[in-house]
């Protein structure tokens, strides 16, 4: 985990030097793509290998698509009641 | 890409289950944290890269500097609540949730530290995320206003689902959506070990 932490960190670190050549950074791009899908490769790999989550694909989709729409819905939610909380704490500031 | 994505997972899945030798996952399961590890240096490679946005998201009204943090909570708080109908320990419904459709990242990472099945789950859940966005970005614009449709794309509004969001609401938004992504992108690799560990000792 550290591991993972201190390449993002590294990352921005290197990004943010201004003589960071362009075409390193077209090089890295493409690294990166090959790196995702390897990484979901292996990722497939580990699926693949478990007889048990193998068993269980159909339930999977069904509790993920669930998860998902109560996450964006749990979100626009927040969103929403925020933007009210703010405009209303606005008009109350603008009045006194 | 998202063709090259999805072949990925199924090529890899058929060789897990037909090809690949038991003997040599420890070796797989190592290097995928490798190609992580790059996949994240070229993320922050990026961030850092945008120099000059920074200093245009910092000009942004206070109050909206908080609407990453509102998605995160909206989020794991959705997640949690849908979680009373399917009965799953309720960190690890969160930990599926603090993907924020960021699905390679959250399903590898789980994957890898702490359940097979889980990783499987938040990949799914992470890429129904996104599809989700897709369709509804355009809806909740019209519908609730600009603002909370930068939510439903989570970690996706940096880049996939960025320009659906510039195309149905302002340039002000798209910045902000931009800052929201970049923020949650950032907040995945910390929250998401974070729940793994606490759900680990329980």
């Amino acid at each position: 985990m550290v591991l993972l932490f201190a390449a993002l960190v590294l990352g921005l670190c290197v990004g943010r030097w201004p003589q960071f050549p362009q075409q390193l950074h077209a090089w890295a791009g493409r690294a990166a793509s090959a790196a995702l899908l390897l990484m979901l490769f292996a990722m497939g790999v580990r699926i693949g290998a478990d007889p048990v989550t193998m068993a269980n694909i159909p339930d999977l989709g069904s509790k993920a698509l669930l998860l998902a729409l109560g996450a964006v819905a749990g979100s626009v939610l927040a969103v929403d009641a925020g933007v009210m909380l703010f405009r209303k704490l606005r008009r109350e500031g603008g009045r006194s | 890409m998202t063709v090259c994505i999805i072949a990925a997972v199924l090529l890899g899945i058929l060789c897990g289950r037909f090809i690949i030798s038991p003997a040599l996952l420890p070796f797989i399961q190592g290097s995928a944290e490798w190609f992580l590890a790059i996949m994240l240096f070229v993320v922050g490679l990026d961030l850092g890269r945008t120099g000059n946005l920074v200093r245009q998201i910092k000009a942004l009204p206070k109050a909206v500097l908080s609407i990453p943090f509102l998605i995160a909570v909206g989020s794991i708080g959705g997640a949690l609540l849908i979680n009373v109908l399917l009965g799953l320990h309720p960190l690890e419904a969160a930990a599926v949730a603090s993907g924020f459709g960021w699905y390679s990242l959250s399903g590898v990472l789980i994957a890898e530290t702490y359940d097979v099945s889980l990783g499987a789950l938040a990949f799914l859940a992470n890429v129904f995320r996104e599809i989700i966005a897709i369709v509804l970005i355009p809806i909740v614009a019209a519908r609730l206003g600009h603002l909370p449709a930068v939510a439903p794309g989570g970690a996706t509004t940096m880049d996939v689902t960025l320009p659906i969001i510039s195309k149905h609401t302002s340039a002000q938004v798209t910045l902000i959506a931009f800052y929201s992504g970049v923020t949650l992108t950032l907040l995945v690799p910390v929250i998401l070990p974070l729940i793994l560990r606490w759900a680990a000792l329980v």
